[in-house]
């Protein structure tokens, strides 16, 4: 069996499953600690289904705690980034284009030495170790609290990042280092934010697993703890500790592979409907699509892989304005809901309202809508499928209907047609897809980089290239024999000879389950 | 002109083809005009030209450097910057002495120039000595000709300079062309093995073996930038590694010559030199070993122009 | 009339480039940054007119030659493109009045203005391209008979060379790119030095201001929720290109990438909205030819290079260039035709369409019939 959370803003929502079936269901108010949520919510599933800890396979958690941290610029590290390019790359520092309140929180400071390579993988100057171990002293004094290395075209030669993070080491032992190689991919200004959001991140990220894991082992469950990545799979508490950055925009990944698996269409668009908005993305073989453009993080230009998700502002929560025309939102009470909507004795007509006076949904005191204009209600809803039916169709890539899953708590106000679109399916337990999300998770493994292929070994490259992915799987968690490769991109780059072509592949696998369990207080 | 013994004012400008030798050049043929405007074009880069020093001995550069110096109206120094014929710019004398290459001129066989010029890399490169800084000159060069060699797919003269004369000496591979010029009336005049005897001897040089070739693997099969060729005959089995230019000689599988000595391939009836290129299956020849001519820094040369500087995994020996 | 550009300035004139880029030429990302931080470190960006260029003043062309991917990754140290420039006076022996932009479409129409800002030059408002090209000897200047060398290339370590190939811009292109590569795929040039006269003889006239207002039809379009590819359109109609059509809207369905001769070729197939037809676009870095296909599999040309084949998102209006074309883009297909200094028999013959390998001569967009389904553009 396994367990699913998903911390979100308002709510902590958590799932027993058996296999891929749902077995218990939770649903609690996130409290400032985390793991007070959490508890109540363990708590629940006990009681809903009681189960013995021992049989707990994996504990799977998705959270918004970095990316709040992130756009709140509460509780980072301070942190420096170091350069390795010169003489090149001089011109646009690191933290170009950051909000000056984010390079406030972080006390950053950034550095550019000697160092960096051509795309061929030949060095554009060598290391400059002394400069290295001078700076490092400096940052030592200064208080920094966690470093970010970014190198020229370190995708295609790592050695100079690494050869950093040991000087570093050596100098300051305790303060830990991310690279940019592991974390991001071609484009040095997107991938060395991305190092230095996770090098901000990283203190941060101690505390959360040690939270996290505290409150599972509180309840006696032993089981491997994992957290929810951007794309839809986990990576194992240790290693989030070395790289929060790659969890924390894990919640429409999540739904969007609750919906696939609990209605069990693979392909589809899925409207996640919450109380502010409704976010629409894309299933492929079960997999979200993923973002093409690049993706802004609290002001801060990055290349993450996101799930390409279009944000309408429609949730439970919108105003209904009464117009002529009738148009539901985009103001919305939000968590309010529960106090100023109608449907409560509150006195602001929300969409919520609108559905129940309709029979849609049963919430509050029905009796408090009855006086709402038939016409009124009619229009609202039209007014909120018909923006739907655009938001999903805008996201069409072939003509034809397919089918629509809703999830979410608003999904309800969804008709139980798109026109122009197909069938809206709404699952049971619609209202924790984030958190079945989580539960049956898988482990990935990618990779991304230019490589320059030889006369005739376009194939072999590709081969190496998927093994590659395929091995990075297997390092992450994956069961060697279910691993596949679910996407792969060669785009050749003009005016560069020797066939230089970025090759991306991305593996996936189903977590190998470890039946031995990890030793009482093995992980930090 | 003697370099040991230089004193005129001015400088010393070295020149020669870069390319594919063989191919190109032997089809498109340099008009005459290349040399004269490559200096012409130094010159306005302030390089006062007052004599010409080729690039390397060996080859087609030793006689293309004279034949410049004659059409100048200036004189040649009895030197090289190789010693021999070296495939690679950064292997020549200049990027180990401390002299930077750069600014070099580039001219084709349309008369169109590259200056090619900049900051000397010691700037780029932390901590590190003239020495460093000329080498990187060199490789940086090196880089650029061949990259335009490649993209005219023909060949470029190569021109820089390599200092003043009162300080070349200390620069150049010394006495090569006059070396050059004996060995070859010596070969033209040779009827036996017998007869180059003494001439060898001289010179601390021998016949390393003579025979029929029995095996021939070129350059750049199976993707290896060195080939090799066997000589068997009734005596012990020579095996010849080569590239462009010949390499090491191995006698019975043991290591008896290696670059940067100079290893002649003779044809064993005419004794004139063969070409890598030019060798042939069951072709009757005669290997040799002559002693290399040195520049002052010995030590750099025999490092920068040794077996492993061509890849090759092995000790140099000389004769 | 001078002009002096503002941040925002430089914004718009990199959406506008985009679109210019007709699918090629490289994201102006980075050079918008560079130019941006320029112009907030103090350093000024001025625009001239070619008419207020005098006869006599020395201009010099600038441009990053090489490939656009390298840059994101190995960003330029900052004076490259200057450095260029100066090392060019020396050896011509004259000190530059004004820059001028090689091509105006993708990252090209930003590394002059900072080279500009740097040596505290005007920038003439124009270029040699009228769009992106993929080749040195592609511009109207070396058309109408400027020669392009001396040309000086410089990278990030401060070396420079300087290729001097008299009037053989094709050598001059083949040197230049070899050296480029040697400097690690991406490299900054000065090129096309010429007077006064010259420019005004030979340069497209006006392009940084198209672009720049292309930018802001897009911009504010945005803000009023209305169509920002009829407010491109509508900005075309009073430019000296004078005429834009909208090929089709649809979505994107297959995109097949090669590099063949050390550019990135390759087919984009649209399926039409609204249609049975396929629209079907090669690219050779930039998009040259563009063909509608029905379902019986009858084709025919809707756009040809150097006409520009613009593929734009639907929503934004803004460009989408053919690394990051994806299956599945909703995209409208705008062609708008070259203005008359690009389309004589001597431009022809440069840019025309069997420079780019096509057995086909070059129609006018104006001339092609709009597809049916197409609106035609206001």
């Amino acid at each position: 069996m396994r367990i699913g959370i998903d911390v979100g803003g308002t709510h902590t929502d958590a799932v027993l499953m058996d296999g891929s079936a749902v077995v218990a269901v939770a649903k609690r108010h996130t409290t400032a600690d985390v793991s007070t949520g959490i508890r109540g919510a363990l708590d629940d599933l006990q009681r809903q289904r009681p189960f013995l800890t021992a049989d707990v396979d994996a504990v799977m958690v998705g959270t918004t705690h970095f990316l709040n941290a992130l756009v709140e610029a509460d509780r980072l590290a301070r942190t420096a980034a170091i350069r390795l390019c010169l003489p090149a790359t001089a011109a646009l520092p690191p933290f170009t284009e950051w909000p000056q309140h984010l390079r406030d929180a972080l006390h950053a400071s950034g550095h550019l030495l000697a160092g960096g390579h051509e795309f061929t993988g030949r060095r554009i100057s060598r290391l400059d170790v002394a400069g290295l171990r001078r700076i490092g002293e400096r940052l030592g004094q200064a208080g920094v609290q966690s470093i970010a290395v970014s190198s020229v075209f370190s995708p295609v030669n790592a050695e100079f990042e690494e050869e950093a993070a040991d000087v570093l080491g050596q100098v300051l032992p305790d303060v830990p280092v991310s690279l940019s190689y592991r974390i991001g991919r071609i484009g040095l200004l997107e991938r060395e934010n991305a190092t230095i959001i996770n090098a901000s991140l990283r203190l941060l990220a101690e505390e959360v697993a040690a939270a996290l894991h505290g409150v599972v082992r509180a309840c006696g469950i032993t089981a491997p703890l994992f957290l929810s990545q951007n794309d839809g799979t986990v990576m194992d508490v240790e290693t989030v500790q070395e790289y929060p950055v790659s969890t924390f925009a894990s919640g429409p990944a999540n739904s969007m592979r609750g919906a696939a698996m609990l209605s069990g269409v693979r392909d589809c668009a899925v409207v996640d409907f919450g109380g502010t908005t409704s976010d629409v993305g894309m299933l492929r073989a079960g997999f979200p699509r993923e973002a093409t453009s690049a993706v802004e993080v609290a002001g801060v230009p990055t290349n993450f892989r996101m799930p390409d998700v279009i944000s309408i502002a429609i949730g439970g929560g919108s105003l209904v304005r009464p117009g002529p025309p009738v148009r539901v939102g985009p103001g919305s009470v939000g968590y309010r809901l529960s106090r100023r909507g109608l449907v409560f004795g509150g006195d602001v007509l929300t969409a919520t309202d609108v559905a129940v006076a309709a029979g849609r949904a049963d919430i509050g005191d029905r009796s408090l809508v009855r006086h709402l204009d038939e016409q009124l209600v009619h229009d609202a809803l039209r007014d909120m499928a018909s923006r739907h039916a655009d938001a999903v169709n805008s996201m069409r890539t072939a003509p034809g209907e397919f089918p629509v899953v809703g999830v979410g708590g608003g999904s309800a106000l969804l008709p139980e047609r798109l026109e122009g679109v197909g069938p809206v399916v709404r699952p049971e337990h619609y209202a924790v897809a984030n958190a079945v999300g989580a539960a049956i998770a898988q482990v990935s493994g990618e990779v991304d980089r230019i490589f320059t292929i030889p006369p005739g070994r376009r194939r072999q490259t590709m081969d190496e290239a998927r093994q590659e992915a395929v091995d990075r799987a297997v390092a992450a968690g994956a069961a060697p024999s279910s691993v596949a490769i679910i996407d792969e991109d060669d785009i050749p780059i003009p005016y560069l000879p020797g066939e230089a072509t970025r090759i991306r592949v991305k593996a996936v696998g189903d977590l190998r389950i470890a039946r031995t369990r990890a030793p009482e207080g093995a992980i930090p | 002109m003697d370099p040991l013994t230089a004193t005129a004012h001015g400088q010393a400008v070295a020149l020669g083809i870069a390319g594919a030798a063989d191919g190109p050049l032997s089809e498109q043929l340099p008009s005459g005009a290349e040399f004269p405007a490559a200096v012409e074009r130094l010159a306005s880069l302030g390089v006062d030209a007052q004599a010409v020093v080729p690039l390397e001995v060996g080859g087609f550069n030793g006689l293309a450097a004279v034949a410049a110096a004659a059409q100048l109206s200036l004189p040649v120094l009895d030197a090289d910057l190789s010693g021999r014929a070296l495939p690679w710019l950064d292997q020549f004398s200049p990027a180990y002495s401390g002299v930077s290459m750069l600014p070099a001129v580039l001219v084709d066989a349309h008369g169109r120039t590259m200056v090619v010029g900049g900051a000397t890399h010691a700037a780029a490169v932390p901590d590190t000595t003239a020495e460093a800084g000329s080498a990187a000159d060199g490789r940086y060069l090196e880089e650029i000709v061949r990259a335009v060699v490649r993209a005219t797919g023909g060949w470029v003269v190569v021109s820089f300079s390599v200092g003043t004369l009162s300080e070349v000496a200390d620069v150049v591979v010394p006495h090569v062309l006059l070396r050059a010029s004996r060995w070859g009336r010596v070969l033209a005049a040779a009827q036996s093995l017998s007869g180059l005897q003494p001439y060898l001897d001289a010179e601390g040089g021998r016949v390393l073996g003579d025979g029929h070739v029995s095996a021939i693997h070129r350059p750049g099969v199976d993707g290896g930038r060195t080939g090799w060729f066997t000589v068997s005959a009734s005596g012990p089995l020579l095996r010849v590694d080569m590239q462009n230019e010949f390499l090491a000689v191995a006698i019975d599988g043991s290591m008896a010559c290696t670059t940067p000595a100079v290893i002649g391939v003779l044809d064993a009836r005419t004794f004139l030199p063969l070409r890598a290129d030019q060798i042939r299956l069951a072709a009757d020849v005669v290997v040799i070993a002559l002693p290399p001519s040195l520049p002052r820094r010995r030590d750099a040369y025999v490092e920068r122009t040794g077996p492993a500087s061509f890849g090759l995994d092995f000790e140099a020996v000389l004769p | 009339m001078t002009r002096i550009l503002t941040v925002e300035d430089i914004d718009d004139i990199a959406i506008g480039a985009g679109i210019l880029g007709t699918g090629g030429g490289g994201d102006p990302l980075i050079g918008r940054l560079l130019v941006q931080k320029a112009i907030r470190d103090g350093l000024t960006v001025t625009v001239v007119h070619p008419d207020e260029v005098p006869d006599e003043a020395c201009v010099i062309a600038s441009a990053m030659m090489g490939a656009p991917t390298v840059v994101v990754e190995k960003l330029p140290a900052g004076e490259e493109a200057l450095n260029s420039l100066r090392a060019l006076e020396t050896r011509i022996g004259k000190t530059a009045d004004f820059i001028i932009p090689m091509e105006i479409g993708g990252l090209n129409s930003m590394i002059p203005l900072l080279a500009a800002a740097q040596a505290g030059i005007p920038v003439v408002d124009g270029d040699g391209m009228g769009r992106a090209f993929p080749e040195l000897q592609m511009e109207t200047f070396g058309v109408y008979g400027v020669p392009g060398s001396p040309l000086v290339v410089s990278d990030a370590n401060g070396d420079h060379v300087v290729v001097e190939t008299g009037d053989d811009n094709v050598r001059m292109e083949s040197f230049a790119r070899a050296v480029t590569i040697r400097m690690g795929g991406a490299a900054y040039i000065a090129e096309y030095p010429m007077s006064g006269a010259d420019v005004k003889r030979t340069a497209v006239a006006g392009t940084l201001g198209l672009a720049q207002s292309f930018g802001a039809a897009v911009r504010e379009a945005n803000q009023a929720h209305s169509d920002p590819i009829a407010a491109i359109a509508s900005v075309v109609q009073d430019s000296i290109y004078g005429y834009a059509h909208v090929i089709a809207t649809g979505k994107v369905t297959d995109v097949q990438r090669q590099v063949v001769d050390g550019f990135s070729s390759g087919t984009l197939k649209i399926a039409v909205f609204g249609a049975e037809d396929e629209l079907v676009i090669d690219f050779r870095n930039e998009n040259i030819i563009a063909r509608m296909v029905d379902p019986a599999g009858h084709s025919e040309v809707v756009g040809v290079v150097p006409d520009l084949i613009c593929v734009l998102d639907s929503d934004s209006g803004e460009a989408i260039t053919t690394e990051s074309t994806r299956y599945g883009q909703r995209v409208t297909v705008l062609g708008i035709s070259t203005p008359e200094i690009m389309r004589t028999p001597e431009a022809l013959k440069v840019w025309g369409p069997r420079c780019f390998g096509l057995d086909h001569d070059w129609t006018p967009l104006e001339q092609l019939a709009a597809p049916k389904q197409a609106a035609p553009a206001p």
